[in-house]
């Protein structure tokens, strides 16, 4: 009876002991996010409610399709606080003039020239692969055109291109840069001066056999292409999106390489005004690589965000409304997007990048650079 | 003791007494300017001791600079065309801009002082509206104005004053115009100010003296406002040296001014070293031309003495 009693009390202790330490492990699980600060990414829809966000997007109308086709639903999923500010190249001088443990903003949007000025200042924090699972979905274009330590860093997003935007009414179908140089478009373009590696880009483009960049990435090299770019008639050139857009409504100018962001707003807001196309050449482009900025406080949302970025809906959300190209190799190509890229080889044919070795090669002269273009103003300006 | 020792007594005795005093009365305009003088140091000195310093670091590859010491920067300012012809190009203009707004402001003072009440508050009003709006909001209004698509081609169009649309844009006349605008307001309330304090019936006086209008502005009015017209002169010449949105964005391609330099260096080119350089150019040149106004005031009151 004793030992009976004494089974009977030991089971009980036991199932009393099991029972504690099961509800003890439920307690924990369900508190963790509480107790440890932060639940894992796919179970994170409450742990970040109310966080704060802050993340640079290019400056103009991608801000905008950015924050109502990334940001808002973010903040609708998530409960967060996310926002977006537009930004270019004040970028790496504002997290570089900021406190290390405190930048102005989390994340940021980079292209090539963004990117290798920050690495070299060691501005942007290494991306942890394993808490972004949507980067299987992206093109190897993305890290095949950036050298593998760069790649650590980082998500790739997308990317933009150059495109030849001709008014209507001109008669010049946008098939070939080589129209920047006919008579018909004679006096009545408007080119980049501000991000004049974009402009520079185009005939290094026409003279390589491959369309490749290598050429302007040393001055000695570059000059036959500063050459060229002498031999235009430009009405004005812009040093921004706004500009650019001023000068073709006023009709100061008819034709513009154009970048793919703003090509969009002319595509809705005037439509038949313009036509435009990615020329058969091929075009100067950039990847959009959103970076985690050093010292942000908010690492994990970080990382939350950058897979949000990368999964299907966002990208197909924000490539309806743009003429941008997105990371993933498996979304729905809207209609107004004709002759979006089918395949990696599409991208490498189309989409010409200023790598960022050569990055490298112009910054090493790129006051003879700029003077240089400086002059090219002169001449072809008026 | 003598009655000489006594005097000689008391008088050590004040003159003790009286060295705290006067020690006291020698700080009191010291501790009066105190807070003002900190503030300065802190806010003014300070940035501009770190921008100088910063004009002398290294600027080697990607990073922004590199903390060293070399006058690299300010050997390319001289020897480097774009550079020096920014220097040149910001000058001019900035001195024009400043004439022009002196000019039209001193006329638009002139006929708020000697008409109607009336008058003083249209004018003022007027005057204020430039600055509620913010500078980029005023170049748009350009931007509508001037090209040929605008308002001032279609208005003169439509008046049948022209036979074919016409651009001002991106000329240094829209730039000069454009900035002219922006400092106009504070020379016009600069030389109404001086205005306010001149007693109106020196020009009667000057009248009944048998002096005509010329006469009197030259022999009464330009003594009396001289020293307004070199302060709001400082000024718009100062404003106009340093503001570089509007002159890019309504001036032509080549029109490059040190602010635009400072901006592209400092931004876009992420070179912070010679970015600093060209800013302490312009405070240098700035700190000139206000050494240059308190020699011609001085002047000018000894002249009106």
């Amino acid at each position: 009876m004793d030992i009976n009693n004494k089974t009977s009390r030991l089971n009980r202790r036991r199932f009393i002991r099991s029972v504690a330490a099961v509800g003890a492990t439920t307690g924990f699980a369900l508190a963790a996010p509480a107790i440890i600060g932060r639940a894992g990414v796919a179970s994170a829809k409450n742990s970040f409610a109310g966080e704060n966000l802050i993340v640079v997007s290019w400056s103009g109308n991608y801000e905008r399709v950015f924050r109502e086709t990334v940001i808002e639903p973010f903040n609708a999923e998530f409960g967060t606080k996310a926002e977006t500010i537009g930004g270019w190249d004040q970028i790496v001088s504002q997290i570089q003039a900021a406190p290390a443990d405190n930048p102005p903003f989390d994340i940021t949007v980079t292209d090539e020239y963004v990117a290798s000025a920050g690495l070299a200042g060691e501005l942007y924090v290494k991306t942890d692969r394993a808490a972004i699972p949507n980067l299987e979905a992206v093109y190897p274009w993305f890290h095949e055109t950036r050298p593998q330590d760069a790649a650590q860093y980082g998500i790739p997003f997308g990317g933009g291109s150059a495109v030849l935007l001709v008014r209507n009414s001109i008669g010049v179908t946008p098939d070939s840069w080589k129209h920047l140089w006919g008579e018909k478009l004679a006096g009545r373009i408007t080119l980049d001066s501000g991000a004049w590696w974009y402009t520079l880009a185009i005939p290094a483009i026409l003279k390589s056999p491959d369309g490749r960049l290598d050429a302007m990435y040393n001055i000695k090299t570059a000059e036959p292409l500063i050459a060229e770019l002498e031999r235009l008639k430009v009405a004005k050139w812009f040093t921004d999106g706004a500009e650019q857009a001023n000068l073709l409504v006023q009709e100061e100018a008819d034709a513009a390489m154009s970048y793919s962001s703003d090509t969009y707003t002319f595509l809705r807001e005037q439509p038949g005004e313009y036509v435009f196309g990615v020329p058969r050449e091929g075009t100067p482009a950039w990847a959009e690589w959103y970076m985690k900025v050093r010292g942000t406080k908010h690492g994990e949302l970080a990382d939350l965000f950058m897979n949000y970025l990368l999964a299907k809906e966002t990208q197909e959300r924000f490539l309806a409304n743009s003429m941008q190209f997105v990371a993933r190799s498996d979304v729905q190509v809207p209609d107004h997007w004709n002759g979006y890229p089918a395949s990696n080889e599409d991208y490498h044919r189309m989409f010409q990048v200023i790598t960022m070795q050569g990055w490298d090669g112009i910054m090493a002269d790129y006051q003879a650079f700029d003077d240089r273009m400086k002059q090219v103003i002169v001449k072809t300006t008026g | 003791m003598s009655g000489a020792q006594q005097v000689t007594s008391a008088g050590h005795r004040d003159a003790m007494l009286a060295r705290p005093a006067m020690k006291f009365e020698r700080l009191v305009p010291w501790a009066l300017v105190a807070p003002a003088l900190v503030i300065a140091l802190v806010f003014f000195g300070l940035p501009i001791l770190n921008t100088l310093r910063m004009s002398f670091n290294l600027h080697v590859d990607q990073r922004v600079y590199v903390p060293g010491f070399t006058l690299d920067q300010y050997w390319m300012l001289v020897k480097n065309p774009i550079f020096s012809g920014s220097i040149l190009t910001t000058v001019k203009l900035s001195l024009i801009c400043a004439f022009s707004a002196v000019t039209i402001g001193y006329g638009f003072a002139l006929l708020v002082w000697i008409g109607p009440p009336l008058w003083r508050v249209g004018f003022i009003g007027l005057a204020l509206c430039p600055l509620l709006i913010s500078e980029i909001s005023i170049i748009f209004g350009w931007w509508m104005f001037f090209p040929k698509t605008g308002l001032l081609s279609h208005t003169l169009l439509s008046a049948g004053l022209i036979e074919d649309r016409f651009s001002l844009m991106y000329t240094e006349f829209a730039a000069l115009v454009g900035l002219t605008y922006l400092t106009l307001p504070f020379s016009f309330f600069i030389i109404l100010s001086i205005l306010d304090g001149i007693d109106k019936r020196l020009l009667e006086a000057s009248s009944d003296l048998g002096a005509g209008p010329l006469t009197t502005f030259r022999e009464v009015m330009l003594p009396l406002t001289w020293p307004g017209m070199l302060v709001a002169f400082a000024h718009a010449f100062i404003w106009a040296m340093g503001t570089y949105a509007t002159p890019s964005a309504l001036g032509p391609d080549t029109l490059w001014t040190i602010g635009f330099l400072v901006q592209e260096q400092m931004l876009g080119r992420h070179n912070w070293p010679m970015a600093s350089a060209l800013a302490i150019v312009l405070v240098v040149g700035v700190a000139s031309i206000m050494l240059l106004m308190r020699r011609l005031m001085a002047r000018g009151g000894r002249f009106h003495d």
